[in-house]
């Protein structure tokens, strides 16, 4: 699943980023990178953009681009 | 002066919102300046600091995450280190988040630059009961390393001496073992005389980071990342970070007593500020109180320096004999100098709250809450602010554009700020809704507000189909943690943003003053030539039902808006303090229909001078000045026509 069907309380690992060349260098130079847990940290009013914890960072995706990102839900 | 003094300079690197900047201002204190790096418009600053004999030139570079990208800020950085190499590199990481810091560290680290690593904001970690062994991590790097931070000076006099030490620096690249694919291709890029460190960059970056020197040499490298792209599912760039990132946990599980990942960001702050429902409306409180603290607060001092200006042109009015000299003097220079002083104190205080929202973290908050609403014009959340600040000024206003870093939405932000009412447009709303609709004047001026609002987004729209996407507008944006912002690097900023209004006045609106003066004063005898002019561009606007004096009040507002409504007062020959008189006189000689449109022209025609001015300096180019000032000139006048027309019905 993308990370854009995580729901709140839920936790995830990133298992690969996908989609074009300069998005996937943009999300490596934050620091997005496989292995890493994910969850949902706030929802904004029409629920686009999100903020998520990643490792030890917030940060703000639009769905469009945590549509890019695959995670698998953990325990 | 015989002895030569010796003279270094040092850039400070870092990620954004590591301190970085606060740190600087501890180095450098008041002397420096803020320079645009050649070409770009992304600002960096520059200062100095004699320590022990020795002269130390700071430079801070805009803060990155990466060497190898290609947006604005990391290309600044790349081409200030290869071009004008500095003596030393002083690294500024946020110990609170350093696996990520250190990524950028170990790219410099690669390319065999001098390097100094100051971790900021040690004090934040160990009050959470986490610990860095500093001397551990400078062994395992090689490299000196030092707790530093930006709110407090302490630390300081042992990083200049630190830096002292490290000038020239021993220096032995960094190699980091990849994974063997990866090795492959770097080696068969290094055969074409690339360096390691190149040929990194150039995997890393698609082959965009490095220029490569022959056909023979693209032709190899090409190949080399053909055959990795095929072996792999992940991007180059990705399989670079995973073997920096794992060097990087290698060094920290040795020295940092944290080294599984969690969220530190987690704070109460964000359930509120954040929050889906709460979020927004918490927002516009904020906003609401800013400008109300602004223009409250401000109005005492705005009082002080309207008292002190008078006086000063009593002073020179009664002690000066009657000449031209005098007449520029008192009604030239210093009422129209004296008259934008007065804005002296809200424009401090705008940029306090402004400093305050942006360091302790909200900024970024903000731009989240609103990116939704905001992308539907092609803007990032980011814009928001800046137009929200042009209700007090647009020069303030188009200079705080500069924390949007995707060029295209930057320029939109810029040219859509003028129609964001400021507040030298209120007392030409005040004065007419109170002559010509009386009974609804807090409406009519409403509804002047929020037609500049609705103009701006229409015009936001139009650009965003319009003008070229630079790349690709992706709205990525890391939430900083909430930080307690330092009162030296407040103090620092808002004294720079009044010095830079100071010097606004010294320059445009000194020129500006004298030359409507000298329009309303000559020629000596017979009608003056600002009233001559006056006449010849009445027929422009006498569609809407203007006279030549409202013609001449909208000239003279191109110098600043406040001056409209000042010159209706003297070009109905009336007193500011006999308005019974100024109405009446307005009232006979304009129609209500017309009052509106010169309500809607004033809202909507250029920008000031010194607005055009700053569009001019912040876009880089006169082509987007001028765009501006067409673009309200057409506007204004078939907005203030249209509203002439169905006025003309209804009234």
């Amino acid at each position: 699943m993308t990370l854009t069907k995580l729901s709140r309380k839920q936790k995830a690992k990133i298992k690969a980023l996908t989609g074009p060349e300069p998005l996937r260098q943009r999300l490596v130079a934050l620091g997005v990178l496989r292995g890493l847990q994910v969850s949902v940290a706030a929802t904004s009013l029409l629920g686009n953009p999100r903020t998520y914890y990643i490792g030890k960072q917030q940060i703000c995706l639009r769905n469009e681009e945590a549509g890019y990102i695959e995670v698998e839900l953990q325990p | 002066m015989l002895e030569t003094t010796r003279s270094y300079t040092i850039a400070l690197i870092g990620n954004p919102n590591c301190g970085k900047t606060s740190l600087f201002n501890q180095l450098t204190g008041a002397r420096q300046r803020t320079g645009n790096m050649a070409g770009v418009t992304v600002t960096s600053r520059e200062g100095q600091r004699e320590w022990k004999g020795v002269d130390f030139h700071f430079v801070d570079l805009p803060g990155i995450y990466s060497l190898a990208n290609s947006r604005v800020e990391e290309t600044v950085a790349r081409d200030y280190l290869s071009d004008t190499p500095p003596d030393l590199i002083l690294n500024v990481l946020d110990a609170n988040n350093l696996a990520r810091n250190f990524a950028l560290t170990t790219q410099l680290m690669e390319q065999g630059l001098p390097v100094v690593i100051a971790l900021n904001m040690l004090d934040e970690l160990e009050k959470q009961g986490h610990a860095v062994d500093l001397d551990e991590l400078s062994r395992g790097l090689i490299k000196p390393v030092i707790g530093s931070d930006g709110r407090s000076n302490a630390h300081i006099p042992a990083l200049l001496d630190l830096l002292l030490e490290n000038i020239p620096q021993q220096i032995d690249a960094l190699l980091i073992s990849y994974e063997p694919h990866l090795e492959e291709a770097i080696v068969s890029l290094e055969s074409t005389g690339l360096e390691r460190w190149q040929a990194l960059r150039w995997l890393e970056s698609a082959g965009e980071g490095v220029a490569l020197q022959s056909d023979e040499q693209a032709r190899i490298s090409n190949q080399a990342l053909k055959l990795l792209s095929s072996r792999h599912d992940e991007s180059p760039a990705e399989m670079v970070a995973e073997g920096r990132y794992g060097y990087i946990h290698g060094l920290l599980h040795k020295s940092s007593s944290e080294h599984q990942d969690q969220s530190a960001a987690d704070h109460w702050l964000d359930r509120i500020t954040l929050n889906r429902w709460l979020g927004i409306p918490v927002f516009v409180m904020l906003l609401w109180l800013m400008f109300e603290a602004t223009f409250t607060l401000g109005s005492y001092p705005a009082d002080w320096i309207d008292t002190a200006v008078c006086w000063i042109g009593g002073q020179v009015g009664e002690w000066m004999p009657e000449s031209l000299l005098k007449d520029l003097l008192v009604e030239g220079l210093i009422a129209g100098v004296g008259g934008v002083l007065i804005f002296l104190p809200n424009v401090v205080l705008l940029f306090f709250f402004i400093a305050l929202l942006e360091q302790s973290g909200y900024m970024a908050r903000a731009a989240f809450l609103m990116d939704n609403l905001m992308s539907k014009i092609g803007l990032h959340g980011k814009a928001f602010v800046p137009l929200v600040m042009g209700f007090g000024c647009n020069v303030p206003a188009i200079m705080s554009a500069r924390t949007i870093e995707e060029p295209r939405a930057r320029l939109i932000t810029i040219l859509i700020n003028p129609f964001m009412s400021c507040s030298a447009r209120l007392p030409v709303y005040v004065l007419l809704a109170g002559i010509f609709f009386a009974e609804s004047a807090g409406t009519v001026l409403f509804a002047m507000y929020m037609l500049g609002i609705l103009v701006a987004f229409s015009v936001a729209a139009i650009l965003a189909r319009t003008i070229p996407a630079q790349h690709d507008e992706t709205f990525i944006m890391e939430l900083p943690p909430w930080r307690f912002p330092s009162v030296r690097s407040m103090f620092l900023h808002v004294w720079d943003k009044a010095g830079d209004f100071l010097h606004k006045i010294g320059g445009v609106i000194l020129v500006g003053s004298i030359l409507i003066w000298l329009l309303q004063s000559f020629p000596r005898q017979g009608t003056p030539w600002l009233e001559q002019l006056g006449h010849f561009v009445a027929p422009v606007f006498s569609p809407m039902g203007f006279g030549w004096q409202e013609t001449v009040a909208l000239l003279s507002g191109f110098i600043a808006k406040e001056v409209i409504a000042a010159s209706l007062v003297v070009v109905y020959h009336t007193d500011m303090s006999d308005m019974a008189g100024l109405q009446a006189a307005m009232g006979e000689n304009l129609a209500p229909a017309s009052g509106l449109a010169l309500m809607v022209f004033t809202l909507l025609y250029m920008p000031c001078l010194a607005t055009i001015a700053t569009i001019r300096r912040e876009t880089g180019s006169w082509r987007w000045a001028g765009t501006s000032i067409m673009m309200g000139l057409i506007l204004a006048w078939f907005g203030s026509w249209l509203v002439y027309n169905i006025a003309s019905i209804w009234m």
